[in-house]
């Protein structure tokens, strides 16, 4: 039990380490780590798996961080795309980057939109928030409302 | 000699190919031959008086319509004894309703029937001005060129006869303009007649039933019949394939059939139980099935049948235009629900998902076999739901879809032979017509094949087709059906569950966005109905 404890945290503990001294770039965390410390001055990246072929999307929500303490700097997708001429086969990963300005905690809210169920952006303008459901209209059953992900980050000095 | 069989989209392409040899041109031979291409392409085809004399016809046509529409609303006004039935049940009030609205579409049909051939010949004519002129630079050009060079002469050219020859491919070239121009009116002029004139033929729905055993009455009341929950115009219940196929398999019916179908339509409690009983008859069920799936609807108000057997209502604002979101889709769009649950793919199975839609729109027994379950009492999204996802799995394995290894059980999409498999196994046989698959990956495709595509959609055949975009990691597609035509427009749905219209430019010129996302905006491939 022990020697399988041991060769699992091995690699995982080497992962840790290459990305925790920045040798493969900006640290990236997934969806469930919501804790999160850097130093200012770093930059590191969100990346959450989204289900492109269901039409879904993820967004920077708010009310946004604090810009004295964390600034996003760009959002970014890449799709695994369809193999041969198959249609409806893909799934992707949205990056959102993001850069430590100064000492401070803030949150960073991303929200998750299956189709249909985020209202804003486009030409209406104004932020991406959950569809506001109609008067009168039973709730939604869960698979079909937003999900909004919290992450709360700590900036150390440098 | 012109060569009346040749398309408009032909003609326009020969055209712009010879300009483009003809901007190339180096040499005088390469000019004339460039010149005589252009002049060998057919001008517009086609009589404006003759269009315009058929034209006046409709309008009179309207007139006469119109004064029946009148005719009966005075009727109507002044009130007919409740006791009057058709032979089927159709009391008079339905009747005289449903001839009342029939007469007004009949009016209407004909006065956009004739204006529409008024344009297109006020278009050919401008066409063929233009082709005229343009023909006459040729020739001009031609002039002044004179004859061909001879070999030798044909391998020095001097500075004047470069001059000239560059002058004379000038005067040409303006010619061949004013002939591409020409050619695209012509083509979008009769493009824009023939998918008009085919709409209003389909939408004169009560004469497709071709059948003596229910009355002239009753066939007006079941064309006129509309789905619960939206405006009647745009939510018929009985397409007219639906029409057509059912008033030929009546007149198959042995004596016995014929009088057990005519009881049960006699019976039924409303015109949509009856309108959904042809339907099923329409999807191809013998009359010992029809009664079955009767003894399970039988008695059912109208949102009962909409929520069990039509899975898409067209909601009467769903064409104006609201805008679009920020993955670049149409904000006006509706979700198609059963209960709380939606009509819609559940993993990445789009392309099952949106022939079991399809299906359940041309086949009510399948339908209720979905939300009502074996019984065809269920009233349980969460069932219905359970239920999908089994279907769309099933079509999955049956279209030999991907998954995402090979031992795993998460779909992965589905390849064209797929796609076109289960189109063919599932909707065909309750449609009459197979689909044919055809890629559209340029403009011209596009626009050539959506005539087929209005008459399918027009007539109550649902069009698969398939979408696509590129980025750095590769491709990535996706499978929605084109289920509605009006105008320039085409109703959409995605198995995301949701139904928006789109423009045909938008089909043509890759913005299919709108009705999917920003990631997928190009159509790329096309399932055609095609034989009976």
């Amino acid at each position: 039990m022990t020697s399988a404890v041991r060769r699992l945290a091995l690699p995982a503990l080497l992962l840790t380490a290459l990305t925790g001294c920045g040798l493969t770039g900006p640290d990236t965390y997934e969806l469930d780590e919501k804790h999160i410390q850097v130093d200012a001055g770093e930059e590191f990246t969100l990346s959450v798996p989204v289900a492109t072929a269901m039409g879904e999307w993820w967004y920077l929500t708010v009310p946004e961080p604090d810009p004295d303490i964390v600034r996003n700097t760009d959002k970014r997708e890449e799709i695994d795309g369809d193999d041969g001429d198959n249609v409806g086969g893909h799934s992707g990963t949205d990056f959102f980057d993001f850069k430590a300005v100064g000492p401070g905690t803030t949150k960073i809210r991303l929200i998750q939109c299956p189709r249909g169920a985020c209202a804003g952006g486009g030409d209406a303008g104004g932020p991406i928030t959950p569809s506001p459901v109609p008067s009168g209209s039973p709730a939604l059953s869960k698979e079909y409302r937003a999900t909004i992900h919290t992450y709360t980050v700590t900036v150390r000095k440098s | 000699m012109a060569d009346a069989g040749e398309s408009t989209t032909d003609r326009k392409q020969k055209i712009d190919r010879y300009i483009g040899d003809l901007a190339a041109a180096d040499s005088k031979n390469a000019v004339l031959q460039a010149i005589d291409n252009l002049l060998a392409v057919s001008a517009p085809v086609g009589s404006p008086s003759t269009l315009d004399a058929i034209a006046r016809r409709y309008k009179s046509q309207a007139d006469d319509a119109a004064d029946v529409q009148q005719r009966v609303e005075k009727v109507a006004a002044s009130g007919l004894p409740s006791v009057w039935v058709g032979s089927t049940g159709a009391k008079a009030a339905e009747v005289v309703g449903a001839a009342g609205r029939s007469a007004e579409q009949m009016a209407e049909a004909f006065r956009k029937a004739s204006k529409a051939l008024y344009d297109l010949s006020d278009a050919l004519t401008s066409a063929q001005s233009k082709d005229g002129d343009g023909r006459e630079q040729l020739r001009k050009a031609r002039t002044m060129l004179g004859g061909g060079d001879g070999f030798f002469d044909d391998m020095v050219e001097t500075d004047d006869e470069e001059a000239d020859r560059k002058r004379a491919q000038e005067i040409a070239g303006t010619g061949s303009n004013f002939l591409y121009y020409a050619a695209q009116e012509a083509d979008d002029a009769a493009r824009a007649a023939a998918r008009d004139l085919n709409k209003f033929a389909a939408e004169a729905r009560a004469g497709q039933m071709h059948t003596d055993n229910i009355s002239a009455a009753d066939r007006l009341v079941l064309a006129d019949t509309g789905v619960y929950g939206g405006p009647q115009e745009q939510n018929e219940l009985l397409t007219a394939n639906d029409l057509e196929r059912s008033g030929r398999f009546m007149e198959k019916m042995n004596a016995q059939d014929q009088a057990r179908f005519e009881r049960m339509l006699a019976d039924a409690k409303t015109p949509q139980e009856r309108a959904y009983l042809v339907k099923a008859l329409a999807a191809g069920y013998d009359v010992d099935e029809v009664g079955q799936f009767r003894d399970k609807i039988h008695g059912k108000d109208p949102y009962w049948l909409q929520q069990h057997l039509s899975p898409v209502v067209t909601a009467g604002d769903s064409k104006v235009d609201e805008g679009l979101n920020d993955d670049r889709s149409n904000k006006n769009t509706d979700y198609q629900w059963f209960g709380d649950k939606k009509w819609s793919q559940n993993g990445e199975t789009c392309v099952p998902s949106s022939t079991v839609t399809a299906r359940a729109m041309v086949d009510p027994v399948y339908a209720l076999e979905l939300t009502g379950g074996p019984s065809g009492q269920e009233n349980d999204p969460e069932a219905f739901r359970d239920r999908l996802d089994d279907e769309q799995m099933r079509l999955h394995e049956e279209g030999d879809g991907s998954y995402a290894h090979w031992w795993s059980d998460v779909p992965t999409g589905m390849d064209s032979d797929g796609q076109n498999e289960i189109a063919n196994s599932e909707i065909s046989p309750h449609t009459g017509s197979s689909y044919e698959f055809q890629e559209v990956r340029g403009a011209d495709e596009r626009r050539d094949v959506l005539p087929d595509i209005e008459k399918s959609v027009a007539e109550g055949k649902p069009v698969p087709f398939e979408v696509e975009g590129y980025d750095e990691e590769g491709r990535h597609g996706h499978q929605m059906m084109v289920i509605g035509q009006e105008g320039d427009m085409l109703q959409i749905y995605n198995p995301w569950g949701t139904t928006t219209w789109i423009s045909e430019d938008d089909f043509v010129n890759g913005h299919m966005d709108k009705a999917s996302d920003h990631r997928m905006p190009d159509a790329y491939a096309v399932h055609i109905p095609a034989d009976r």
